[in-house]
């Protein structure tokens, strides 16, 4: 039977060589989940998550429920914000001495003042990395969604699109899967966090055109729940509809800035 | 501008975000806007936008609603 719900002590596989290690933040009701990609004797970390202790402790014990961290080859942030890479000196001590770190052109030197002894290594649109049986990550640039420099990842074996923020939402339940709540989840989090509408319609569509020539078999954001592939048109809708960058115009009435020119968001 | 219903959409989201209900309700009760321990709009106790302004204020609380909060009332025309 397919496991529902995580906890703080087991790593999910979700698929093969794909483990949810996510860690509920139930007074935030902001679950934060890092993903790790085992193939054959290597693996790599994807957004190795937050450096509060009670939060890395989790982490780092479902990583080592799954494989040696010293197997670990590649350890990927997706951007810069630190709830998903204030470990990476942590992990740094623990993983391959010759790990590579990767992170967007334009997080890279953000990211390198977590305290890395490594250079951040800078991905860009189309890069890929190949570990061990020849699994492949292919990353794509979605900018501005949220920040400029943010990539989602693509696991070809699985066709899982590793989301970031995009498709992320704020729960204070521990589902591994979207349920009935998730577009309310979702519309919360997203509906605040992104400023551009343009920006969020080139991600959706980026995807969309993934999920046409490769496939997309699930999204696994780094909040919220995992989408399967049967809720992934939904939730494309539900992404189309959102009205983002609401706050600006919140306060532009607040303030009496006449922004009337400007509709791009809706 | 229907604070009502905006107060009743704000409800029903938080019902989907937390599953600290009791704490959704006292922040509610303690601005004034008497809701069951469902999450269901009972009454204000008072001036409706004078609630709502108040409710903004002690929702700093629990950010996750406090930010859907936001979202419903800009959508329903009330800017506090």
């Amino acid at each position: 039977m397919e496991q529902k719900y995580y906890d703080s002590q087991n790593a999910v596989e979700i698929a093969e060589g794909v483990f949810h290690l996510g860690v509920e933040d139930k007074n935030n009701c902001f679950a934060n989940i890092p993903y790790l990609v085992v193939d054959n004797d290597e693996a790599a970390l994807i957004d190795p998550g937050s450096a509060r202790p009670e939060f890395f402790s989790v982490v780092l014990r479902k990583v080592h429920q799954v494989v040696d961290p010293r197997k670990i080859k590649h350890m990927i942030v997706q951007h810069q914000d630190p709830d998903l890479c204030a470990a990476l000196p942590f992990f740094e001590k623990i993983v391959s001495p010759d790990v590579k770190i990767w992170a967007p052109l334009e997080a890279q030197v953000l990211v390198q003042h977590y305290g890395c002894l490594r250079r951040i290594l800078p991905l860009d649109d189309g890069d890929t990395i190949v570990f061990g049986k020849d699994r492949t990550l292919v990353f794509a640039s979605i900018p501005y969604c949220h920040f400029i420099g943010t990539v989602v990842t693509y696991d070809v074996k699985t066709k899982i699109i590793f989301s970031s923020d995009a498709f992320g939402g704020f729960t204070g339940k521990n589902n591994l899967f979207a349920d009935d709540d998730y577009p309310v989840q979702l519309t919360t989090f997203l509906g605040q966090y992104l400023g551009s509408k343009k920006a969020l319609v080139y991600a959706i569509k980026r995807l969309e055109a993934l999920a046409k020539s490769h496939g997309i078999d699930t999204i696994c954001p780094q909040h919220g729940c995992v989408i399967p592939k049967e809720k992934i048109p939904m939730y494309i809708q539900a992404a189309y509809n959102l009205h983002v960058g609401g706050e600006v115009d919140s306060l532009a009435i607040k303030h009496k800035i006449d922004l009337s020119e400007f509709t791009e968001n809706r | 501008m229907d604070y009502q219903k905006s107060i009743v959409e704000i409800l029903d989201t938080a019902k989907k975000l937390t599953p600290q209900k009791t704490e959704v309700e006292n922040i509610f009760q303690s601005a004034g806007i008497k809701v069951t321990g469902d999450l269901v709009f009972v009454s204000f106790n008072g001036n409706p936008e004078s609630c709502v302004k108040t409710l903004m204020e002690k929702l700093s609380a629990m950010p996750v609603v406090k930010i859907s909060a936001k979202r419903i009332l800009r959508d329903g025309g009330i800017t506090v």
